[in-house]
């Protein structure tokens, strides 16, 4: 690691006015489960933190009728065992749980996980100066490339890392985010953007900004949602895939969907054929299949993730079934 | 507006005041240095191991107000103002084993023992928040600390044997 | 003089007399039965109070005073020859005390040592690294062993890439392929493994005056002593290495790595204690790993399953070195009149391998057995029949018979039988090896003026419970409990033992324990009888006493101690050699229990079942616990285990614990396991090592199970879901 000074900032004012200086070379701490390793492996030098830790209610979880808002230093520990999360937004209670390790989710803060870094082993590597890095080259588009996006990752295949953002991005949720310009309010779902839109950063935070809080609007009555996620290792992996899937049900009709997959794109990977295909419907067998087959339509796998779209396809498959016959329990 | 100078620290040493196994220590150290490093090159509390520093093993498993954390991704500066217990905390100052340690030793829960005080660290969390784990729950939780040597299924089981003596104990 | 007698060697049912001779000294073996008061018994580990309160202290523990700590400058390019160094930057260097080039100036990995540095903080070295200023001429490389196996790929050594290690012929497997009922050929794929153990490798060197001391994270001090000595031409007696604890080894620290005399120079240019700790990352790149396989096993047998012959040809890499055989459990598993083998090792610009737990034979059982249930599936027969009447281990087949009751396995149906999404399945493997133990070790055992006592031996502890076993052993001999036995190992300065690893320390290290303590309690008994004047069959060793049996008359040893010029009693013994054994080698099986999800390619192992010979079980408990530790590394290597390389540049990809995965706590089959006595022979303790035979089924079974979950073999290992659904549509169109 590179010496850096520590700013601890007490309030977010004092947060983004400390973020400005050092030409940009400053970072956010939160948790720092995932800045110390970057730091380690030097994908990040900066000058200076900024440790959020210090400000005031930026850990609260507040839930009223309107919905779900959870302060950017709520740990992924406590999002996975909230009673009125998991009763809310299940599909996010489930995602983080099913992030990293105990440990890391005790220290892991939701602003975390969203803005965390891509894993791409090249990226990670200090050996390769990839176009992530400001070099002119993807490495694993035609390199080992197994873990990789087989969406979206044209100029650079990395996946977004975060098992809790597939799950957000699904409850429809908007990320406040805070810079000296301002407060401004976006769908999370606009909040991460592809390579081709930037290829050295995952979302549009500018380098002064901070996510400050996310807020996940209730759901309809008669909705029923999951994350459904696969790894090599259950104890603690990434995603090869992961699926959240938001259904409202009304008697047997799907009146609204939501899916939108993990560890297959650069960004939370929204499906709005295979959410057409279910609106409107009672769900059974050869719908389910027909969504799911419309879910991957468009997959464009590299030499050694074509697994990913059939275990894609698959894990839909399920997830759907699943929800259909938990509504129909009910 | 500009901030606080007072706020910022380092890049260069600075003395930090924590408060390790209920004693409170002085360090001068960069705002760099993990709690790993402190605790093992300036404190020669070795108990917490090094072995991945990237937060993939959990060897270096400590607790921060009581709860369960991986030192290597840690800042010492990060634990300021909080409790941290280390391996060696946890037995009583006269050297009697907590009940864990103690199981682990009768149900052999360790074999080359480099992850062990890790392991123990991670199920004295476990059973201070959840006193009578399940079987998946205590597997649940050791989920951040790798084994090598395998010794999983003894380690489960003395996790288990503790909680029923502690259990027991707290009944008397 | 050697001494001709007959014991009664096998175990219940197949009891019979072996003509052996034993020894001349050495303590008669115990018997089958025998009715021991501390051997075979739950004792927990001696040193489990130090290790659970994070006391112990290992070699990446250790300080001392004035110490320097070292950095490694590490060749980034697979092949390449030094140009030009400049260190004089590093050197000026206000915190650096001492900079050392590397005699090689040829470079055939990426991770192969160049410079090091030694400074007053680590940071300060890893800054230092960096202002020395290298060129390098980048050469041409390989590191994929199948394009090194093509002509023309860069030579990794003069003498080619490829190397005939091994090549073996019996019979004539041509005839006999054509003369069987059915044959079948496949292709089995293993990959590079790393040993991961959770200490790495390091070294902390102090020099005084002439006097070397080294604590290094070893398997085997004196094997490093040895080499250490050489490399520095440093005569070995004014070497020392010492290892307390060591946090695993699995293989990797059998042999001397360069941080040792690395450490070792930096200290002696420095004038000050040097610790070199390897970084994870380099740990992984540097300091071995095990070989990859390539086997086309071809397999005939007549119509009832007898095999008639058998053609092993295969190749693999442990990059630049060799030893990448996996035929050598042949033999020992299953008879083959006809026999051919060919083996390559390949050489490729990439890390040595080393021994790894049961080297070969993990990546050859896997092979051997997926051969043996192909060939089954092809004449229609039960495997386990099959593998009944081919296995020439009367152990074995017991095993087999008690193995397949507890798994159920009269519920395995025919292969990708099972219905629906998550399909269950079965299989079964073998296990040989030789782990009856070598001559050559010293013990010595010791009463001190106080009546304690003590052993110690240059043996090294590295998980296995070595401290424990000795302890127990002695314990037994003298009468007294194994926590009154203080025990003390890992250094050179003790008496001689070989290294750790394959198998061979239990069983040749308690052997000379008990003879030492034989003699230590047969002195005491001969003197206490001249200073008593009691006849010798009349007095009995117990409670750190010689007593009169029927009187209260005793004397103790502290007192006979204390009666000696040094106040102190010693007794030394060496483990003689090997007499005859009742079965060649130890032998064991597993069963094993998966799902897979043919949704996802998700494997998960239910269950094992593990039933092993090892001679006498010293310690069940740790034996429970080395039995565990196989099955879990089997398993990790059957579904997790693989080092990735990219071949256009020769880089190692997943050199870190979160991309190259071991098995965690959530993976974790219900692992039963079934310990099979034996009366073994061999030694005098009978004991037969477990470490190896734990994990040498585990993955051929898993394979084996999988397999017949899906109807489908898959022919790489790890069997990672993107290798499950691949296989599954690759299968699907071929139907089609
Ligand atoms: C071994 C390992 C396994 C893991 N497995 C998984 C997994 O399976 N699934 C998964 O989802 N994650 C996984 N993670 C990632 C882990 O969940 C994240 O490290 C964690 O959630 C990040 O939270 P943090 O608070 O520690 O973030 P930090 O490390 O503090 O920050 C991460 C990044 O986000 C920035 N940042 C943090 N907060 C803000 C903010 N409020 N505004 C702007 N920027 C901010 C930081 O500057 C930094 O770049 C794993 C991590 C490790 C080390």
């Amino acid at each position: 690691m590179n010496p850096f000074e520590y700013a601890s900032a007490d309030s977010l004012d004092d947060a983004v006015a400390l973020l400005r200086e050092k030409k940009g070379r400053v970072r956010v701490i939160a948790g720092g489960t995932d800045l110390i390793p970057q730091m380690k492996s030097g994908v990040a030098e900066p000058e200076r933190l900024v440790d959020l830790k210090g400000i005031p209610g930026l850990d609260r979880v507040e839930i009223s009728a309107g919905g779900l808002r959870l302060g950017t230093l709520v740990p992924l520990t406590e999002i996975a065992s909230h009673p009125g999360i998991r009763e809310s937004h299940a599909a996010l209670a489930q995602g983080a749980s099913a992030a990293a390790s105990p440990q890391i989710r005790n220290a892991g803060t939701l602003g975390g996980n969203l803005c965390q870094r891509p894993r791409c082993w090249y990226f990670r590597n200090e050996d390769f100066h990839c176009r992530k890095k400001g070099g002119s080259e993807c490495f694993a588009l035609e390199g080992e490339n197994k873990y990789h996006a087989i969406f979206g990752g044209d100029d650079c295949c990395i996946v977004h890392p975060s098992d809790t953002a597939p799950a957000l991005v699904a409850c429809e949720a908007e990320a406040t985010l805070r810079s000296p310009r301002g407060e401004r309010r976006v769908p999370l779902a606009d909040f991460f953007v592809l390579p081709s839109v930037d290829v050295r950063w995952e979302n549009i935070l500018a380098k002064d900004e901070i996510l400050v809080s996310v807020f996940a609007p209730s759901p309809p009555p008669g909705t029923r949602a999951s994350y459904t996620k696969i790894r090599e290792r259950a104890s603690f992996d990434f995603a090869l895939a992961s699926v959240a899937a938001v259904l409202t049900f009304e008697g047997a009709t799907c009146t609204r969907a939501r899916i939108v997959l993990g560890g297959v794109a650069p960004i939370p990977w929204p499906c709005p054929a295979a959410e057409s295909v279910l609106v409107g419907h009672a769900l059974d067998d050869a719908l389910i299949a027909h969504a799911s087959n419309a879910a991957l339509e468009g997959a464009a796998p590299l030499s050694k993730n074509r697994y990913k779209v059939s275990l894609t396809r698959g894990i839909i498959r399920r997830a759907l079934a699943n929800l259909n016959a938990s509504k129909e329990g009910t | 507006m500009l901030p606080l100078m007072a706020n910022i620290l380092g890049p260069g040493k600075v003395p930090l005041t924590l408060e390790i196994n209920a004693r409170r220590v002085e360090v001068s150290a960069e705002p760099r240095a993990t709690l790993l490093e402190i605790l093992r090159d300036h404190l020669d509390l070795t108990g917490t191991k090094n072995v991945c520093e990237m937060g993939e093993c959990g060897a270096c498993t400590v607790h921060l107000d009581g709860v369960a954390r991986y030192a290597c991704l840690t800042l010492a500066v990060e634990a300021v103002g909080r409790r941290v217990t280390t391996i060696e905390g946890l037995s009583s100052a006269n050297g009697t084993l907590h009940p864990l340690q103690q199981a682990f030793v009768e149900k052999d829960g360790l074999q080359c023992g480099f992850c062990t005080p890790g392991q123990v660290m991670a199920a004295a969390a476990l059973l201070a928040e959840n006193p009578s784990p399940s079987h998946d729950e205590i597997r649940a939780a050791m989920a951040g600390n790798i084994c090598r040597c395998g010794a999983y299924p003894k380690i489960f089981e003395a996790v288990a044997e503790a909680a029923a003596r502690m259990k027991s104990a707290r009944q008397d | 003089m050697a001494k001709k007698t007959k014991l009664k060697l096998g175990f219940p049912g197949h009891f019979k007399q072996v003509a052996v001779s034993l020894p001349a000294g050495d303590p008669v073996p115990w018997e089958f039965d025998a009715d021991l008061k501390v051997v075979g018994k739950r004792v927990p580990r001696v040193d489990g109070p130090d290790k659970v309160s994070g006391k112990a202290r290992y070699t990446f523990d250790l300080r001392l005073p004035g110490m320097l700590h070292a950095a490694v400058l590490r060749c980034p390019h697979p092949h390449a020859r030094l140009r030009r160094i400049d260190t004089s930057k590093a050197k000026a260097h206000p915190e650096v005390r001492a900079v050392l080039v590397m005699e090689e100036k040829e470079y055939r990995f990426a991770g192969a040592e160049v410079a090091a540095v030694a400074a007053t903080t680590l940071a300060a070295a890893r800054q230092a690294l960096g202002l020395i200023e290298v060129q390098y001429e980048k050469l041409p490389f390989v590191t994929d062993p199948d394009l090194a196996r093509r002509p023309g790929a860069p030579k990794v050594r003069t003498e080619g890439n490829v190397e005939v290690s091994l090549e073996t012929r019996r019979g004539s497997v041509e005839t006999a392929f054509r003369e069987a009922d059915a044959v079948v050929e496949l292709t089995i794929r293993t990959p590079v493994a790393l040993h991961t153990c959770l200490e790495g490798h390091g070294s902390l060197a102090r020099w005084e005056g002439d006097l070397l001391t080294v604590w290094d994270s070893t398997q085997a001090v004196f094997d490093v002593r040895d080499s250490l000595a050489r490399a520095l031409k440093h005569p070995p007696e004014n070497v020392r290495i010492i290892k307390d604890h060591a946090g695993g080894g699995f293989g990797s620290k059998l042999q001397m790595w360069s941080q040792t005399p690395i450490a070792a120079r930096l200290a002696k240019l420095a004038g000050a204690p040097v610790r070199l700790l390897l970084s994870r990352h380099e740990d992984f790149l540097c300091t071995g790993n095990r070989h990859s396989s390539v086997q086309t096993l071809k397999l005939g047998a007549s119509r009832d399953g007898t095999f008639k012959a058998i053609s092993w040809r295969a190749y693999g890499t442990g990059g630049i070195e060799g030893g990448a055989e996996t035929s050598r459990a042949v033999d020992g598993l299953y008879r083959f009149p006809n026999l051919e083998v060919h083996e390559e090792n390949v050489y490729t610009h990439a890390g040595p391998a080393c021994p790894m737990r049961a080297p070969g034979h993990v990546q050859g059982v896997v092979a051997l057995e997926a051969a043996i249930d192909t060939l089954s599936e092809k004449l229609g027969l039960d495997p386990l029949e099959v593998r009944l009447k081919n296995d020439p281990s009367e152990i074995r087949k017991a095993e087999l018979s008690v193995g397949a009751e507890r798994i159920g396995w009269s519920r395995r149906g025919p292969s990708g039988s099972n219905p629906g999404a998550r399909k269950r399945g079965l299989g079964v493997a073998g296990t040989t090896w030789d782990g009856s133990g070598l001559p050559g070790p010293e013990v010595e055992v010791s009463i001190g003026a106080g009546g304690e006592v003590t052993a110690t031996c240059g043996t090294q502890d590295i998980g296995t419970g070595t401290r424990t076993i000795l302890a127990q052993v002695v314990a037994e001999e003298l009468g007294i409990s194994a926590a009154e036995v203080t025990v003390r190992l890992g250094d050179s300065y003790f008496p001689y033992s070989i290294l750790s690893g394959g198998s061979l320390t239990a069983a040749s290290v308690t052997p000379a324990a008990r003879a030492a303590a034989a003699k230590a309690r047969a002195s005491l008994l001969r003197f206490a009888s001249k200073e008593l004047g009691d006849k010798l069959e009349d007095l009995e060793c117990s409670d750190h006493q010689i007593r009169v049996r029927g009187s209260n008359r005793s004397l103790s040893w502290e007192h006979m101690a204390q009666d000696t010029p040094s106040g102190r009693l010693s007794f030394k013994a060496e483990r003689q050699g090997n007499f005859a054994g009742f079965e060649p080698a130890a032998a064991g099986c597993q069963f094993a229990e998966v799902e897979v999800d043919t949704d996802t390619g998700e494997v998960r192992v239910v269950k094992v079942v593990a039933v092993h010979d090892s001679g006498r079980i010293l310690n069940p408990l740790l034996w429970e616990s080395q039995v565990n530790g196989g099955v879990i590394q089997g398993i990790s290597f059957a579904l997790l285990e693989q080092r990735v390389i990219d071949h256009r540049y020769g880089t190692v990809l997943n050199a870190d614990m979160e991309t190259y995965k071991v098995l965690g706590a959530l993976e974790v089959p219900e692992i039963e396991i079934i310990p099979f006595p034996v009366a073994a022979g061999f030694n005098n303790t009978q004991v037969i090592g477990i470490g190896e035979p734990a994990i040498i089924p585990t993955a051929a079974a898993v394979a084996n199970a999988v397999a017949n979950a899906l109807g489908v073999r898959i022919g790489e290992l790890p069997i990672t879901p993107d290798r499950v659904l691949g296989a599954l549509e690759s299968h699907a169109k071929g139907r089609r």
